[in-house]
């Protein structure tokens, strides 16, 4: 099982984690325009559900400042750290970023698909003495 | 015996540039020397002249943005902030003692620069392009 996946190859998965493991996501991206302060990159781990198909499970945000940047701009690179919390044992959690607190809409990733297994705590149900015998 | 306007040598190192976008601050760099003077370095101004063809030159909006020269070295940055859409004409000036602002003329003029053109237009949004998540891990 793989420990750190790139995105920019066919998909794999990361080993299954546990609540209060931390995943760390690296979101980039391109920019052409005049400096931007106080910008805001949000990343999530969701999975979809019947009321919201983008359900949020944990949400993490990183404010950063965006140096001018005039053609043919600068790639930028922003680095989020999610702490996995209690959560149903599922395998399809996905994960997504978009960027906040700039001129015009917020701006998304795709939101990606079935990524992330996490494991609730170990469970013990049914617990009972089925027979007893003498010796 | 030099003129009263040329006392003082201003040299632009880092003049405007000739197309700005509003609300964003450009430093004008440079240095001030004295002629044949000794004392406290002059001050140093930067006179702003937004042109509006409709209007004559005697009734244009002038304003002064100030400029701190170190002594001895004379060097000296003036931040010129645009805020309206507009061509501007620039001329650091020098002047041998302290004038609040803002003022309607500032006298004596002991130096001049060359005059700077700036084109100042709206300020452009910014593009941003193939925002991916590009890894994940536990750490």
């Amino acid at each position: 099982m793989v420990t750190k996946v790139n995105l920019a190859v066919p998909p794999e998965r990361i080993a299954p984690v546990m609540p209060g493991d931390t995943i760390r996501v690296i979101t980039e991206f391109d920019y052409i325009g005049p400096k931007l302060d106080l910008a805001r990159m949000i990343t999530a781990i969701w999975r979809p559900t019947l009321l919201d198909p983008h359900n949020e499970i944990v949400r993490g945000e990183n404010v950063f400042n965006i140096p001018d940047s005039p053609p043919p701009g600068q790639h930028l690179s922003v680095t989020i750290d999610l702490v996995v919390p209690e959560a149903d044992w599922r395998t399809d959690y996905g994960l997504y970023s978009s960027i906040r607190d700039v001129p015009g809409p917020d701006i998304y990733t795709d939101y990606y698909p079935n990524l992330i297994t996490i494991m609730g705590e170990p469970l013990f149900t049914n617990l009972r003495i089925t027979s007893y015998t003498k010796q | 015996m030099p003129e009263l306007g040329e006392l003082v040598k201003i040299e632009i190192t880092k003049p405007l540039p000739a197309t700005g976008a509003i609300d964003t601050t450009y430093k004008i760099e440079g240095t001030v020397k004295m002629f044949d003077a000794v004392g406290a370095p002059p001050w140093v101004y930067a006179e702003v002249r937004r042109k509006e063809w409709w209007k004559p030159e005697f009734i244009e909006e002038v304003s002064y943005k100030r400029g701190f020269p170190i002594p001895v070295s004379g060097d000296f940055s003036i931040d010129f902030k645009p805020e309206k859409e507009s061509d501007y004409e620039v001329t650091v000036i020098a002047t041998p003692a302290p004038l609040s602002l803002p003022v309607v003329g500032v006298f004596p003029i002991t130096g001049k620069s060359d005059m700077m053109k700036m084109r100042i237009s709206e300020k452009p949004e910014g593009q941003f392009l193939d925002l991916k998540i590009v890894s994940y891990h536990k750490i």
